[in-house]
């Protein structure tokens, strides 16, 4: 469900482009690399974006 | 709290509808603690990804982008479908939040003549809201991924029930007063041959009914995880769905969050068998998720 209109607005954030700026603030580094044979899925509505 | 929950669930991959603006924070807190994630958003659809992510693609509803794990490239679809003519709620005696058509004079209140249990009528405003049409744009695109060779996985929160949950084997459970129904969404998925991830292991709805929503959430009144206070409203409207692909091995399925769900405007805890993991998790959303476990293998 969702409580909120739908915004039309299509943001087109980029991730990496983010990450790069946290990572120039001293945000951690990640090193943790994920499973070439495994995959799990997970689908979580975040309600507004969660907390 | 959701980095949280990724974390221990220990997904690669995550769908989120309703990310809003929070995805950014999100990642970093993963990351922060060691992991190796990315994000795209279109919309209100984010794809977190701890394998490598190519640019995002927006398409009605739904946010895509191309995953590659190992050497299989995953054409990856996050989906928000439209939440208003919420037809479900018609045979609950509730009217469905449509803008405009039929039973749009009732909003989102009950309907003093009671269930709506004409199933050709739930159906037309089933597919007024546009859910399944948005589905079979879905379906055309994603054969154009898998032309070129890669394979395709699409979840999210469809705002519509199952085509193999409203069955007769529950047509006088949950509420659904008898009503049978063929949900559009569901069914042009099921009739392209794609997977339902936890039907398909779990494939018995009177059993493992997988509801995800509404979640108890013990942090929210129940007065707004509610909409349809004195019916039994729950349903399984989030998903995991998968094209048959020898690469892509189907292990395992669960529901995430809370046992607890309402019934009826009260926090009830499940009876059926479905296995909750993080079921004590402290829980962020309205929603219970869906987990959907793959070996991939080139």
């Amino acid at each position: 469900m969702n409580q909120v209109s739908r915004r039309s607005i299509v943001r087109g954030i980029t991730g990496a482009a983010a990450l790069g700026a946290l990572s120039v603030a001293g945000a951690a580094t990640a090193t943790a690399a994920p499973s070439k044979s495994t995959l799990k899925v997970l689908v979580l509505n975040a309600w507004h974006g969660g907390k | 709290m959701i980095a949280d929950i990724i974390k221990e669930s220990g997904a690669s991959l995550v769908f989120i509808p309703e990310a809003n603006e929070t995805t950014p924070s999100i990642v970093a807190k993963l990351n922060a603690q060691g992991l190796s994630f990315q994000y795209r958003i279109t919309g209100d659809n984010a794809i977190i990804s701890a394998h490598p992510i190519g640019e995002a693609t927006s398409l009605p509803y739904m946010t895509k982008a191309v995953v590659t794990v190992g050497s299989v490239e995953i054409a990856a679809y996050a989906a928000h479908l439209q939440y208003r003519w919420y037809a479900t709620y018609l045979p609950r005696a509730y009217g469905p939040g449509s803008p405009s058509g039929e039973f749009s004079q009732y909003g989102w209140n009950k309907i003093p003549s009671g269930p709506v249990t004409d199933a050709a009528a739930v159906d037309r405003v089933n597919e007024a809201s546009g859910r399944p049409q948005v589905i079979a744009q879905f379906i055309a695109d994603a054969a154009k991924e898998r032309d070129l060779g890669r394979a395709v996985i699409l979840g999210g929160d469809f705002n519509e029930p199952s085509t193999l949950d409203w069955t007769h084997r529950t047509a006088q459970l949950f509420d659904h007063n008898g009503v049978v129904l063929r949900w559009g969404s569901t069914q042009a998925l099921e009739d392209a041959g794609y997977v339902d991830a936890y039907r398909r292991q779990h494939p018995n709805p009177v059993t493992h009914p997988g509801f995800t929503w509404p979640a108890s959430n013990p942090n929210s009144p129940v007065s707004v995880l509610t909409w349809a206070p004195e019916a039994d409203e729950r349903d399984r409207i989030d998903y995991v769905f998968h094209h048959p692909d020898s690469r892509l091995k189907l292990t395992d399925a669960h529901v995430v969050g809370p046992r607890a769900t309402i019934v009826r405007n009260q926090r009830v805890v499940e009876p059926g068998k479905d296995e909750f993991l993080l079921a004590d998790a402290p829980w962020p959303t309205d929603h219970k998720g869906v987990l959907a476990s793959y070996t991939v293998r080139r």
